[in-house]
């Protein structure tokens, strides 16, 4: 897999048998479709469609970087409620993406989250990072 | 089986003439119009030339193309045993002289498919999701299935198809730009254009309505006969025909598409990758037989799994007179007992995780373990880097 915003080579990281990919230039990290559904499966997570995450697009200034997988353009939604955080979703449903600054955001303090699949992903991610 | 095999070889050598017709005749009009008055001699060498490459092509090398299209890595026995183990015992189970070469799709699809030229130089081909996803049963299934296409020699004729079709999609696609670039030209600078744009023209048109029936004569070519007369063989060799109508079952029943499957490679594997689930009209011109019908078959097949315990369930099912398999199969088919399903031990988690990392294996990558209990799977273009630990900060050369 081909980090989004670097375009190199990512390396994969392996907790608690979920699969995550990382980028050792621009530390930003995707969590695949596939990883994700392991993941839901894992934590007893009723998936909602083929969007874990099911948030409205949020129209940002951010650079629009592509799905690694399906090189379309991804969209921006915001996760949590009172601290937002955006991060990037592919429109096919393939993965999410944390940019370096997202992803400090999410490890450093706990975003109160009103979906509680949500704070599932964001807490596995802040047990790594 | 030897009127299926005869036939295959007909079908092979048909092919083949058809090929050369057809190149001759464009390159004599590609000469002629070109080159002027008795150039035609000149485009017929050509066209002689391209057709001993082609077959030659097609023959020696059609296997590795097919496997190298679909994004296929060849593994050794040591990075999956138990599917080599499985292929090994239905190479057995089949008579073919030798064990065929076996290869790994990254795609969480389920699907396979089986390529090569002779019984000898063979190699059968499974997606990572099928591996994920069907246990020793199911996979042994799959497997039998398709060393009966290479036993039957459906695998050679497939290779000609599939070369023939890209060859013409490719002088079609070269007629209509040098028609279309040619067009410009000729405008400005000779007078003579205007016929050789038309001949180039009726040409292009030609080939174009040409593509789609060559592309149909691959449907024939893994007609449905082919498939039930492999799901009849994979019954007999596996002594078990739960295990491929399961397997069929799951297959079918993913949603995943396929990505490295073309409308030349589609009709290769063991369930249509590009046939969409829940459409009536495909199952009219479909490559295979419909699913459900394949699995009521194998499920019907009462009293034990021989070739005659399938012609029956195959008439009773479908309701039609006449059977499947070749008279001479029947008359010398044996009694064959179905066997006892086998006990599997692993989970589909730790199935998953097997795969993943062959899958890693076979793409060169570098699997460390961290002391903090993460695993750091680094890809080859990375290695000679220092690497570092996101959990823990632990440095690491990453060398090979």
């Amino acid at each position: 897999m081909i980090c989004p915003v670097c375009n190199l080579d990512m390396i994969v990281i392996e907790h608690k048998d979920i699969e995550l990919d990382y980028c050792i230039q621009c530390r930003g990290v995707w969590f695949d479709a596939n990883e994700l559904e392991l993941f839901c499966e894992k934590s007893g997570i009723q998936a909602g469609g083929n969007k874990i995450i099911d948030l409205p697009l949020y129209y940002s200034k951010e650079k629009k970087y592509k799905c690694p997988r399906c090189r379309e353009p991804m969209d921006k939604i915001i996760v949590g409620e009172k601290k937002e955080v955006v991060i990037d979703r592919c429109k096919k449903g393939d993965g999410l993406w944390f940019d370096k600054g997202e992803l400090e955001q999410v490890v450093e303090q706990s975003i109160p989250q009103t979906d509680e699949n949500t704070e599932k992903i964001l807490s596995f991610i802040r047990e790594i990072f | 089986m030897w009127e299926q095999i005869s036939a295959n070889r007909r079908n092979s050598a048909f092919l083949v003439v058809l090929m050369a017709g057809l190149l001759f005749v464009i390159g004599y009009l590609f000469g002629e119009v070109f080159i002027g008055y008795g150039g035609g001699i000149f485009g017929l060498f050509i066209a002689f030339i391209l057709w001993i490459f082609l077959i030659l092509t097609s023959y020696f090398g059609g296997d590795n193309i097919f496997l190298a299209i679909s994004g296929a890595r060849e593994i050794q026995k040591k990075d999956h045993p138990i599917l080599f183990n499985i292929v090994e015992e239905m190479t057995i189970a089949a008579g073919l002289p030798k064990v065929p070469r076996v290869f790994i799709i990254d795609d969480d699809a389920p699907n396979a498919f089986a390529t090569g030229r002779t019984r000898e130089v063979a190699a059968v081909a499974v997606t990572s999701g099928l591996l994920e996803r069907l246990n020793r049963d199911e996979l042994q299934g799959v497997i039998a299935h398709e060393l009966a296409h290479i036993n039957n020699r459906d695998t050679l004729y497939m290779i000609m198809v599939g070369v023939m079709m890209g060859a013409i999609v490719l002088l079609a696609d070269i007629g209509v730009r040098s028609l279309f670039y040619g067009g410009r030209r000729s405008r400005s600078s000779r007078s003579g254009g205007g016929q050789a744009e038309l001949v180039i023209f009726l040409i292009a048109i030609i080939l174009m309505i040409l593509a789609p029936i060559i592309a149909q004569l691959i449907y024939f070519a893994i007609s449905r006969k082919r498939e039930y007369l492999a799901d009849a063989s994979a019954a007999v060799f596996t002594r078990y025909p739960e295990g491929l109508a399961s397997a069929l079952e799951k297959i079918s029943n993913s949603s995943l598409k396929l990505s490295s499957a073309t409308k030349a490679t589609a009709p290769m594997y063991i369930v249509n990758p590009l046939a969409m689930k829940n459409n009536k009209i495909s199952d009219l011109t479909s490559t295979h037989p419909p699913i459900s019908e394949r699995v009521k078959i194998l499920r019907s097949m009462a009293g034990g799994a021989g070739f005659t315990n399938y012609e029956d369930a195959y008439k009773r099912i479908t309701g039609r007179p006449v059977g499947v398999i070749p008279f001479s199969t029947l008359k010398d088919s044996k009694d064959v007992l179905i066997k006892e399903p086998s006990k599997e031990d692993k989970t589909k988690k730790e199935k998953q995780r097997e795969i993943r990392d062959l899958i890693w294996k076979v793409n060169d990558y570098k699997i460390m373990d961290c002391e903090c209990g993460i695993k750091l799977k680094i890809p080859p273009s990375l290695l000679g880097k220092k690497i570092q630990c996101p959990k823990c900060l632990r440095i690491y050369n990453a060398i090979e």
